[in-house]
């Protein structure tokens, strides 16, 4: 009798057990306490993140949008999460891995002298000579949209002006002590944006996340940024490439590229206002009938009209008739001629901007 | 047959001391209840060693229940049971390897052989040596006479055969005890004669077996002890002859002549009467040697004379009346 | 424990005298022999086996004609050591999950169905040894379904779509032995997720007489997970899910280029999870039988 309750308790201990350890491993762990760190301005932290020469890092970047309307285009891979292995080998040497639908992997490496892009859903090689490269710096930027270092670097530049920046206490992030640093607009803005918040290394002063809060609301809209992060050398195996035989290779001229690219949005869209009120307004034509980052393969319910009847609501004003995309940070307004205005902010100021000539 | 095992070999540890040592299975005050229902209660049973105790009961009597606890399948309700002096189902594992079973019938999958079936059974029996696994088959296969069906599907035997097969596991090794559940069951005349041989080789061993039937010859023909079992409570227990002739003061004298008798019985004051081709004598006053005497002493020509008994059909009735009218 | 042994001249047995528990090694042997080599099993495998030949013919054909969209037909093209890892993700979300809940539905249900459960319990095997060769049982069967699917994959694999080695998501060639190994990790990654949902199936089969009952529960709770895996508004219990490892990408991860272990090891973990609650279910219900 007694080795038989002594079983069953330990059994019941292995069944609470087993239970608790499901919701170690999958809750995520975002509850870490906030690390104790030496005081800092904010103006030295954003400095030394911008002048922070970043060391060697491998680690896994993940998005997560929460911006209250089914944008298919930001569902990659599962749970409306965007992710992606990062390596960085110092220099101009990185990697970059993100899954795509279909069970299909694309991957960059650039090499130090050239920059491969590989695609494994049709075995194709896309090779860029890394001089070209440079001569397009701004190019890419674009490109790299990917690495929360280049755009954390480009908000707090063009931000500095419309917002408040401060220091807001300190966090974990990836397994490693961070700096919050706090971009609010200024009161006079009239942005949709409450707040942003970047989490800076404390040890490298690079970022490692970057959230993005809508008025009344807890839940970032927008995140981006490390789940994963090993700072220190990386293989050098990482970082070369090598097509695979039977791979398919096109040595694309990055000056041609990136001219087709800048001409089609220069001639047609332009911004109004300033800071966080920056509206983008212009004129969508048949062939440019496409959301931006809108994916091929998505097929036809992502056309304007599509969308439009998804979740768009109809408005109309001085401008016309037209339909109002609205997220918890940010307004686009499409009229039914085809004018559109985006911005991060709420449907008046739109409608200014649509009306400015 | 086999020789006993050895007294150092075989001792086995458990609480029991004095009396209990003597019993291959006790019970005491053993109940249980399936959803509020008593299925065993009150039960106060008693197995002497080297005994067959033919444990009989209507249908539903709550034997099969009191085998599964005696063997520690099912925990008690209530009391206790020993097997060979071990507390059930706590020390079960001390004793089971020198006990051999055939509960609810016999157990085997259906898609393996005899011979493969059996195997697996000998896989599990502690005492038995993993090189001598093949030999203790085919010898248990021979003793219950299915080495030549031993390789059929267990699928296609009768349930005579089946039967035989869950005798042959309860027999892979030499055991102290052995626990047969309703062994005759669907068996022809010819195999219950052969699970009776199988019975009786047992007790010449020294084996003490249990052995529960609701088939009264069963009992009668191969028991020592008997337990009778109604309602789920134990209604009567004891030796098998005692049992039959309790009750009953007769002495049944077979004679030519009846009025001789029973005159010179008159004259020594010892009461009966004449029935079909003899007398009836009533033992209350006298003992049956002195009856004898006097009938000699008369010359009286006696045939024969025997004790008067119950049919064990008549003791079950008696017994189960109650039950069998319900 | 002292196993002095006797001999028996007239039967020919040996006894172990005095030993009050069957050798560990003989009682898996029993059971694994059992388990493996019943008629029903060696269908059910060979039917598994048969699957990856008609998974591969068909990719083959497929690739041929061009009907495949982009992705697979290029990832299979000579590079036939994919097919392992293709044919496992698609076998652990159904198929594989109903073989192992009929080897736990046999081990104790079925045991219990046909009698033999309480012929080894007075035999006497204890029934915490009985729970640990029963779930050791379940755990060499699945594996050995696994293997079945992987390595007719490899042979088929090879011969449809030939290569030497693997070509990993990035373009990395892999040699014969890295591929292997990953294939080997995906081996160890099914066998662990099967392991998990068929100790959740043995505590079925605990409380249970009926085998049909243990692969009906599991194949509709596997199905009824599956579909909340779908549900994208549930994401926040989709990891706690088990039948999530499928689509975890932790086998896709295995052929990128380094791997990505990360998915890999959650979802074991979560199975290892699974394995310990249903195994603990089960002996609970062991040590108090009815």
């Amino acid at each position: 009798m007694k080795t038989k309750k002594v079983t069953t308790g330990i059994a019941v201990v292995g069944v609470l057990a087993g239970a608790a350890g499901l919701a170690i491993v999958t809750v995520p762990a975002g509850a870490d306490p906030a690390p104790q760190l030496p005081k800092v301005s904010p103006e030295s932290l954003v400095s030394s993140a911008l002048q922070a020469k970043p060391a060697q890092f491998g680690g896994t970047v993940s998005a997560t949008s929460n911006l209250g309307i089914p944008l298919p285009e930001l569902k990659q891979g599962t749970d409306g999460n965007y992710s992606a292995q990062v390596y960085y080998g110092g220099g101009d040497k990185y990697r970059l891995t993100s899954a795509q639908q279909g069970g299909a992997q694309h991957t960059t490496v650039s090499d130090g002298s050239t920059l491969w892009n590989y695609g494994s859903k049709d075995r194709t090689v896309n090779k860029l000579p890394m001089q070209q490269v440079k001569a397009h710096e701004k190019a890419m930027q674009e490109r790299s949209k990917g690495d929360p270092v280049a755009m954390s670097k480009q908000l707090v530049g063009k931000l500095r002006q419309s917002s408040d920046l401060t220091v807001d206490g300190t966090a974990r992030v990836a397994d490693r002590d961070a700096y919050e640093l706090v971009l609010t607009p200024k009161p006079s803005e009239k942005t949709l944006v409450r707040e942003v918040r970047v989490a800076v290394d404390a040890q490298t002063r690079m970022p490692l996340r970057f959230e993005a809060f809508g008025n009344g609301s807890s839940d970032p809209a927008l995140e981006f940024g490390f789940t994963k992060l090993d700072v220190g050398r990386q293989d050098p195996a990482l970082f070369s490439f090598t097509p695979p035989q039977g791979a398919k290779v096109t040595t694309v001229d990055p000056g041609k590229h990136m001219d087709k690219l800048k001409k089609q949005p220069k001639q047609q869209m332009r911004t109004v206002g300033e800071g966080w009120d920056t509206v983008l307004t212009g004129k969508l034509d048949a062939k440019n009938a496409k959301l931006p980052q809108g994916k091929q393969e998505s097929g036809q319910r992502n056309t304007p009209a599509g969308i439009m009847d998804r979740f768009a609501k109809p408005v109309h004003g001085a401008y016309g008739n037209g339909h109002l995309i609205s997220t918890s940070i940010g307004t686009a307004l499409i009229t039914d001629d085809g004018r559109f205005a985006a911005g991060l902010v709420p449907q008046q100021v739109l409608e200014q901007a649509l009306g400015t000539k | 047959m086999r020789p006993t095992p050895g007294p150092g070999a075989e001792t086995l540890p458990g609480p029991g001391a004095g009396k209990d040592q003597e019993l291959a299975a006790a019970t005491r005050g053993l109940g249980k209840r399936f959803k509020g229902v008593d299925a065993v209660s009150e039960l106060d049973l008693e197995v002497p060693r080297g005994s067959v105790l033919g444990l009989l009961g209507p249908n539903g009597s709550g034997k099969t229940t009191t085998i599964r606890m005696l063997l520690g399948l099912t925990a008690p309700s209530t009391g206790t049971a020993e097997l060979l002096g071990a507390r059930m189902p706590e020390q079960a594992q001390q004793v089971l390897s020198t006990v051999g079973a055939l509960v609810e019938g016999p157990g085997f999958h259906s898609f393996l052989s005899g011979r493969d079936n059996l195997r697996r059974c000998a896989a599990a029996e502690p005492r038995l040596a993993t090189r001598s696994i093949k030999a203790a088959v085919d010898s248990a296969l021979e003793r219950v006479g299915l080495t030549e069906a031993a390789d059929r599907r267990y699928r296609g035997y009768s349930l005579g055969m089946k039967q035989r097969l869950g005798l042959a596991a309860a027999l892979l090794v030499p055991r102290e005890l052995v626990i047969l559940d309703e062994p005759t069951n669907g068996l022809d005349p010819a195999g219950t004669r052969e699970v009776r041989a199988v019975i009786g080789e047992l007790h010449r061993e020294g084996t003490t077996v249990i052995v529960s039937s609701h088939l009264l010859a069963e009992v009668e023909a191969t028991c020592t002890h008997v337990a009778v079992m109604n309602r789920g409570s134990l209604v009567a227990q004891g030796q098998l002859d005692e049992l039959l002739e309790a009750g009953n003061t007769g002495l049944e004298v077979r004679t030519e002549d009846a009025p001789a008798a029973l005159e010179a019985l008159g004259a020594e004051r010892v009461p009966a009467r004449e029935v079909e081709g003899g007398v009836l004598v009533d033992l209350t006053t006298a003992r049956p040697e002195q009856v004898l005497r006097v009938l000699v002493r008369a010359e009286v020509a006696v045939t024969e004379a025997r004790k008067q008994r119950t049919g064990l059909e008549d003791l079950f009735a008696q017994l189960t009346e109650e039950g069998a009218q319900a | 424990m002292s196993t002095a042994t006797l001999a028996e001249p007239a039967t020919g047995r040996t006894l172990r005298a005095g030993a009050t528990r069957a050798p560990l090694g003989r009682l898996i042997g029993s059971e694994l022999r059992w388990m493996l080599l019943r008629r029903r099993t060696v269908f059910a495998l060979a039917g598994l086996a048969l699957i990856p030949i008609i998974i591969g013919i068909g990719l083959s054909v497929a690739t041929g004609s061009g009907m495949l969209a982009g992705g697979l037909d290029t990832l299979l093209r000579g590079n036939g050591l994919v097919l392992p890892m293709l044919t496992l993700l698609l076998l652990a979300n159904l198929f594989l999950p109903l073989i192992a809940s009929m080897f736990a539905a046999d081990a104790i249900a079925g045991e219990s169905a046909s009698g033999t459960l309480r012929g080894l319990l007075v035999a006497p095997v204890g029934r915490l040894r009985l729970l640990g060769v029963k779930a050791f049982g379940v755990a060499v069967a699945s594996l050995v379904a696994v293997l079945v699917v992987a390595i007719t994959s490899i042979i088929i694999g090879e011969i449809l779509f030939g290569g030497t080695g693997m070509l990993s998501f990035s373009g990395t060639p892999v040699g014969l032995g890295g591929a292997l190994g990953r294939i080997g990790l995906a081996v160890l990654w099914t066998t662990v997720q099967l392991f998990g949902i068929g100790a959740v199936a043995l505590a079925i089969s605990a409380f249970t007489e009926h085998p049909l009952v243990v692969m009906a529960s599991t194949l509709a709770g596997v199905i009824v997970f599956s579909v909340l895996n779908n549900i994208s508004q549930l994401s926040a219990i989709h990891p706690l899910l088990i039948t999530n490892g499928t689509m975890s990408g932790a086998i896709p991860g295995l052929l990128g280029g380094p791997m990505d272990l990360g998915p890999y090891g959650q979802s074991m973990l979560v199975a290892a999870c699974y394995t310990v609650i249903g195994l603990s279910i089960t002996a609970i219900r062991m040590v108090n039988p009815r």
